[in-house]
């Protein structure tokens, strides 16, 4: 049985005609009739279509849309409207929606825009796994206006249809796993599966057979066969993350992965070919570590060739109150709480507030608080001691200042690629052909690029 | 669409317009102006859903007029939206009977 469309609307008549409309196409449907019964419907059926009216009595639905979808990115939002201004158009796409519709319209066109969204694919793989007791935000779920997370999406825009390795870096609880989750998302791959694996979780003498899969017998505990995450990411993406944890002997046979696509789980003796495309991400400096013998600088080279860093949150300015009230949300969701905003004064040390855990110690906090607290804003009474203290004193934070020189800022889309290009072309000692292969595009491709380059004499 | 549904539409569609005239009516006497923005997007929602274009057109002249804070004739535009709206009650009511 698939669940039910749900309806914001709050006109009586409206919702009768689109549930007569609905039933004619053979959808069920439920209706909502302001923002805080869309949040309770929304939470409990959990529905995979929402049609919403962006005038309701009690709030925004262009507002209340970017909230639903930062708790759960899984439904596609349709928004009905009588104010056809392009403005609210744009607004409303920008926020997620997957479709606009001016009143009045057909009832075949609302049919087949509803047809259309249950039947495409869906947006994003959701994952529930819990890290560290905080439940995962759904892939996708990259929350922030700041610039410094701007130049972020742009980034991912940027490389998403493309098969180059991606290389995350940033402090800890920054979100290298969401963005990664994105990378996929957005990607011609992301229908395919999107595997994890945590380098720094898994004991050196285990991680081999979790990365490649193993033979039943070859080694000890191995009482079958078993496929490992390279084989199990086949046609999508694999994620490794904290990629210097590992050890070097995998860090061989990882670098003969990336540049044959081939795999040998322990104990075989043939190789599988496998469709990969790899996201790397650390907490550390690689370059510390290659000079530490800890990273081999072939394999880093060969990883980071689109590289994506992760602001801290201290640097995200307002995200950290955007994201704050999208946990809230969840948490209210998961814990069954009311909690509706921040008090002023909790906004304002949550901006001085360094963070130094990032995300996710933010979530860690309010999930704490809601736990322990059922109201309707998150008061200072209610914060840890520690944060409470040092939330008064003035953090060093600025949504303007950039804390790493990020070398494919303010560049056009061209000149970013030139400079991916360029450097990949170095890092393989001018070697075109080498330089092609990690960019997972042909050489001939990289020769024509440059001798336009030469040709209209461009620079970066 | 099932004729019993159309004819259940009509009718809680006459209810609708009735009781948002009303409504929309009682808030420019209080001169509630976020009330009658709501009320005026209702009845431009609901005029466009059946067809009734006068009112629809003189709903949104009136949202307009409202956002802009001009007040010169918003008592003769509303009188003409409340007959308008009397009209396309009755109009659907006697249809769905």
């Amino acid at each position: 049985m698939t669940e039910p469309v749900l309806i914001v609307e709050d006109t009586p008549t409206l919702q009768m005609l689109y549930r007569a409309i609905l039933k004619r196409g053979g959808y069920e449907s439920e209706v909502a009739s302001s923002v805080a019964e869309a949040r309770r419907a929304y939470s409990a059926l959990r529905p995979r279509i929402v049609l919403m009216d962006l005038s309701l009595p009690d709030g925004d639905g262009i507002d209340l849309m970017r909230e639903l979808l930062a708790a759960d990115h899984h439904a596609r939002f349709i928004v009905i409207t009588a104010d056809g201004s392009v403005h609210r158009a744009v607004e409303s796409m920008r926020a997620g929606a997957i479709e606009f519709l001016v009143k009045p319209f057909d009832e075949e066109r609302l049919i087949a825009v509803v047809r259309q969204a249950r039947e495409s694919g869906p947006r994003q793989t959701r994952f529930g796994r819990v890290a560290d007791g905080l439940p995962a935000l759904s892939a996708g779920s990259f929350i922030g206006s700041s610039r410094a997370i701007h130049r972020t999406f742009e980034t991912i825009e940027a490389v998403s249809q493309s098969m180059a390795t991606v290389f995350i870096t940033g402090e800890s609880g920054t979100g290298k796993e969401v963005c990664a989750q994105a990378v996929h998302a957005t990607s011609s791959r992301a229908d395919g599966p999107f595997v994890p694996i945590n380098c720094g979780a898994i004991s050196p003498e285990r991680l081999e057979s979790e990365v490649f899969g193993h033979l039943e017998g070859s080694i000890q505990g191995a009482v079958s066969d078993k496929r490992g995450a390279a084989g199990l990411a086949d046609g999508g993406t694999l994620f490794l993350d904290d990629i210097c944890e590992m050890g070097t002997s995998v860090q061989v046979k990882l670098l003969r992965f990336l540049q044959t696509s081939q795999i040998t789980p322990l104990g075989a003796n043939e190789t599988q070919r496998v469709d990969v495309r790899i996201i790397a991400a650390t907490n550390r400096n690689p370059e510390e570590m290659i000079a530490e013998g800890k990273l081999r600088e072939d394999l880093y080279y060969r990883l980071h060739v689109v590289p994506i860093w992760m602001p801290p949150l201290r640097e995200r300015g307002d995200d950290v109150i955007e994201i704050a009230q999208a946990l809230l949300v969840r948490f209210n969701a998961t814990e069954g709480r009311h909690f509706v905003g921040l008090s002023d004064e909790v906004q304002a040390m949550f901006r001085r507030y360094s963070w130094p855990g990032n995300i996710r110690q933010l979530g860690n906090v309010l999930w704490n608080i809601m736990l322990l607290n059922d109201a309707n804003h998150v008061t200072t009474d209610m914060l840890p001691a520690a944060l409470r203290e040092a939330g008064h004193a003035r953090a060093p934070c600025s949504d303007d200042a950039p804390a790493v020189a990020d070398p494919l800022e303010g560049l056009t889309l061209a000149a970013a690629e030139r400079v991916l290009i360029e450097r990949a072309i170095e890092r393989a000692g001018g070697s075109i052909p080498k330089a092609a292969r990690a960019l997972d595009v042909s050489a001939s491709t990289i020769y024509r690029k440059k001798a336009a380059w030469e040709e209209t004499g461009t620079s970066v | 669409m099932d004729p019993e549904d159309r004819s259940a539409i009509r009718s809680l569609c006459a209810e609708d317009l009735d009781r948002t005239r009303r409504e929309a009516a009682q808030a420019l006497r209080r001169w509630d102006p976020e009330a009658l923005a709501r009320h005026l997007h209702v009845m431009s929602s609901l005029a466009q859903t059946v067809g009734a274009d006068a009112l629809a057109d003189e709903a949104g002249r009136m949202q307009v007029r409202l956002r802009s804070g001009a007040e010169t004739d918003f008592e003769v535009s509303a009188g003409r939206m409340d007959d308008l709206a009397r009209r396309a009650a009755r109009f659907l009511a006697d249809g769905a009977e």
